[in-house]
């Protein structure tokens, strides 16, 4: 009864592809562990982790590189100029990003939209961000991002657009 | 014979105190708040007042919380199991995980 208990929920079936071979380890590592059934000593109840959690732990993920954060909306391709003063998401590294999450019993996909630091490797930063939000959202929800889905959409010069 | 009216002072829902649930699961390190809202929508209504993220229906006890940033949803359902087991009698007790804290303003 101490130990850690997988969440429960509708059979995971089939997954979509995935696009690291992080997350495909982390999927190979989630298959197994049935959970507790009615009736057995050790089932206490479901558990559930709402989206808007996991959406969370990413975009502070993020918010923690200091080479990445929010990216302003785009209308046609384009960043909407003044966003930021239209009350609206403006592109800014000291900010966290809009982050959509989809759960599927307990394998999470993830997206989001970024701003990265003018001349930064794009590689290397989507990779840290991808991993970071691979472990702490197995660390500390025990779910299984499948896949995190990075669209890079603006480019920041000094800290602002 | 009539039952006598729930007074506003009356919290026992099918045998089981919500102020008192309530009260033990919102004790638990690992959470932040009892919370209403979606996803599971949890809430008692009691005369003139409402009970947040306690739901009792049938075998089954809802607590929906707001997870303090740092805990794991592990920790936090240990936590909830063993203070609200015992006042939920035979029924199951669900939690559900509808927010985490921000860990810059905690809330």
């Amino acid at each position: 009864m101490t130990q850690d208990r997988p969440v429960q929920g509708r059979p995971v079936g089939s997954a979509a592809p995935t696009s690291t071979a992080r997350a495909e380890r982390h999927l190979a590592e989630a298959a197994p562990a049935p959970p507790p059934e009615p009736g057995d000593p050790d089932y206490l109840g479901d558990i559930v982790v709402a989206p808007q959690v996991v959406a969370k732990l990413a975009a502070q993920a993020v918010y923690e590189h200091p080479r990445a954060g929010s990216a302003a909306p785009r209308m046609f391709g384009s960043v909407v100029p003044g966003a930021g003063h239209l009350g609206i998401r403006s592109s800014d590294l000291t900010s966290r990003p809009k982050v959509s999450a989809w759960i599927d019993a307990s394998v999470v996909y993830i997206d989001m939209s970024i701003s990265v630091r003018w001349a930064e490797p794009l590689g290397d930063v989507t990779e840290w961000i991808r991993n970071t939000v691979e472990d702490r959202v197995k660390a500390l929800t025990g779910l299984t991002v499948a896949r995190t889905r990075i669209s890079v959409t603006d480019l920041v010069v000094d800290g602002a657009s | 014979m009539t039952a006598e009216p729930m007074t506003e002072a009356d919290a026992t829902v099918d045998g089981v105190d919500v102020d008192k649930l309530a009260a033990v699961v919102e004790d638990c390190p690992a959470v932040d708040a009892l919370v209403e809202g979606p996803p599971a929508m949890a809430a008692t209504y009691l005369p003139r007042r409402r009970v947040t993220g306690i739901r009792i229906e049938g075998d089954v006890v809802t607590t929906q919380v707001r997870l303090r940033y740092g805990s794991t949803v592990g920790q936090l359902a240990r936590q909830v199991w063993a203070a609200a087991t015992p006042l939920a009698g035979p029924r199951r007790v669900d939690i559900v995980v509808a927010d985490i804290t921000d860990p810059r303003s905690g809330v």
